[in-house]
């Protein structure tokens, strides 16, 4: 079943055309990952999927639903959630109250809100963190705790954007497997933005290329290791990461 | 031992008037003191909660003394009722202005502009309505003692009812801050944008943090206005919403017990040097009351709430 489709989106800053004629379907219980060089338009695909942005042109259609006036806490409501590529914490508030903070959008009252907080932090293994400030954390345990207040909202579709990096590779190796089990456990879509290939390519089933704003590939993680249009468009930056993998 | 800190504090409160001789005078300036820390702690719900420096208090307050002293006068209608319908008017008010604001993501100095502006138009929109108010005191009729119309010669019965304000306002406010309400304001105030994606209407919650202030400060004008017998466009004061702001962020902005206490402290200290300095010198007192303001921004930015609340944790678990 598609859960998500994007149309035909185009979105303009200025004279940049940061996306253009965009097409994307997934589908339930998916996991699509979505590479492409600094400035490809990831992130701003994302902000459009979630209602931040308005695009230009085209519409975005989550569980059969023009969304496109929606606004994000709708979009939300529905069941998609998102982690923000630059880590957006609450700093006056523990890790707990951020994470339950997640949960009340889908329980009727405290304790159960209470109940949703505790096995998120349990999934992504952070509950020692629990009555730790916001504020004293380090970005990679920030980004978990964007993580973990997100599944609290209990989504459907999961967006990520680049919550690999900075991570060495056992991490990187860490986090693949543990957003593996979370979307097992869930029954989660997930849409990961990723430049670490390695993490791209051991979690994606479905890979679709961006480069500045155009798609220039679509396909499982083989196919486009081997697509010679995106080795080029890696080329000098991403090409020995590639290989490495491959 | 927590049971009979309460009991005690309490009591004293409840026997205050009597502590203060049933001086009506005393009473009068406690009461205004109380009546302005309701303020500073509905402002909790806008300002601390919310994070919305908002400095739109006069408006509010104005607007309860008008509706409550206007009913009361006209319509012989009880000042309870008055108070009520003067808090909603508020609300109406404040939706109004709030609702595009926070459409349009008025925020930090532009939105303290907007709300004190708020303060001003409504002065003006009062001074021109002489239906309503207009340049001259408009004087609630005199009784003796009657509660039922809400008004009364002997100060201790307003004492009463702004210390009943207090509690309740105090009640809301610590409900708020330890439930979902709270919780929801404060991660829009640190992080709308990461607030939003958690599914928070955030316009919505802005919208109830401002109503219910506004709720609470038209009914400390509406008490205002009956305890002095009178209303006038001059109580749309700027200065309210000033004091209220100035005493929360001393008080340490964000903190529940600091800005209440505070305002306690710092008020006292005002109507105290008033009295003393205010006819040797004129405006003595106040260039003594801001350089105490001065004084502490300068040395705790952060506000002297942290300190007061360690403080009240030491007097509990004693
Ligand atoms: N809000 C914005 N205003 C103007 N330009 C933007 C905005 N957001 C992104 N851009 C530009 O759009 C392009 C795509 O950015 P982005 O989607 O963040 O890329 P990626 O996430 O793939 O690195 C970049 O050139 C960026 O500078
Ligand atoms: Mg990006």
């Amino acid at each position: 079943m598609k859960v998500l489709e994007v149309r035909d989106i185009t979105k303009k800053f200025g004279a940049l055309v940061a996306l253009n004629s965009i097409n994307l379907n997934v589908d339930e219980g998916e996991t699509v990952g979505i590479i492409g060089p600094n400035g490809a338009g990831k992130t701003t695909l994302f902000n459009i999927i979630t209602g931040f942005l308005k695009p230009d042109k085209g519409t975005v259609w989550i569980f059969g639903r023009n969304v496109n006036s929606w606004r994000p806490h709708k979009i939300a409501s529905l069941g998609v959630s998102r982690c923000f590529q630059i880590v957006k914490p609450f700093p006056s508030l523990t890790v707990w109250e951020t994470v339950v903070v997640g949960s009340y959008l889908k329980s009727r009252d405290a304790s159960e809100a209470h109940e949703a907080a505790l096995e998120a932090l349990k999934l992504v293994g952070i509950t020692d963190l629990k009555d730790r400030l916001s504020r004293e954390l380090n970005i990679p345990q920030l980004k978990l705790v964007e993580l973990a207040r997100s599944i609290a909202t209990r989504p459907k579709i999961l967006l990520i954007d680049e919550i690999a990096a900075g991570l060495t590779p056992t991490e990187v190796d860490k986090m693949v497997k543990k957003l593996k089990e979370i979307k097992e456990r869930l029954g989660l879509t997930l849409l990961v933005v990723e430049h670490v290939m390695k993490f791209v390519m051991g979690l994606s089933e479905r890979i679709i290329v961006l480069h500045y704003g155009e798609k220039i590939a679509e396909g499982s993680p083989e196919s486009i290791s081997k697509d010679p249009r995106v080795i080029e468009a890696y080329l000098g930056t991403k090409w020995a990461e590639m290989r490495e993998w491959s | 031992m927590r049971f009979w800190q309460l009991a005690s504090f309490g009591g004293f409160l409840l026997l205050l008037p009597l502590i203060l001789g049933l001086n009506d005078y005393y009473i009068f300036l406690t009461t205004l003191i109380l009546l302005y820390t309701v303020i500073v702690m509905a402002w909790y719900f806008i300002g601390g909660l919310a994070g919305q420096l908002d400095l739109g208090a006069g408006a509010y307050h104005g607007l309860g003394a008008v509706v409550t002293g206007y009913l009361m006068i006209y319509y012989n209608v009880s000042g309870w009722i008055g108070l009520v319908l003067g808090g909603l008017a508020a609300m109406g008010v404040a939706f109004i202005v709030g609702f595009p604001s926070f459409r349009f993501g008025l925020k930090e100095v532009w939105y303290a502009l907007a709300s004190l502006g708020l303060v001003l138009i409504l002065q003006k929109i009062f001074l021109l309505w002489t239906d309503v108010a207009g340049p001259l005191e408009r004087y609630i009729p005199f009784r003796e003692f009657d509660p039922l119309y809400m008004r009364a010669r002997a100060k201790w019965f307003y004492y009463y009812i702004t210390l009943g304000l207090l509690l309740i306002t105090f009640y809301l406010a610590h409900r708020a801050k330890r439930g979902k309400l709270g919780l929801y304001l404060v991660s829009i105030r640190d992080e709308e944008e990461a607030a939003e994606m958690l599914g928070i209407d955030t316009r919505r919650y802005k919208l109830v943090a401002l109503l219910t202030y506004s709720f609470i400060t038209a009914v400390t004008g509406g008490i205002y206005a009956s305890m002095v017998g009178f209303y006038h466009p001059i109580l749309f004061d700027g200065w309210i919403g000033i004091q209220t702001a100035t005493i929360a962020i001393v008080g340490g902005l964000g903190h529940f017990w600091g800005p209440p206490l505070t305002s306690v402290i710092l008020l006292s200290i005002a109507e105290y040097l008033r009295i003393n300095l205010g006819g040797t010198i004129p405006g003595l007192h106040q260039v003594i009351f801001g350089a105490i303001l001065i004084t502490a921004i300068l040395f705790k930015p952060a506000g002297i709430g942290p300190y007061l609340e360690s403080l009240i944790e030491k007097v509990r678990k004693r």
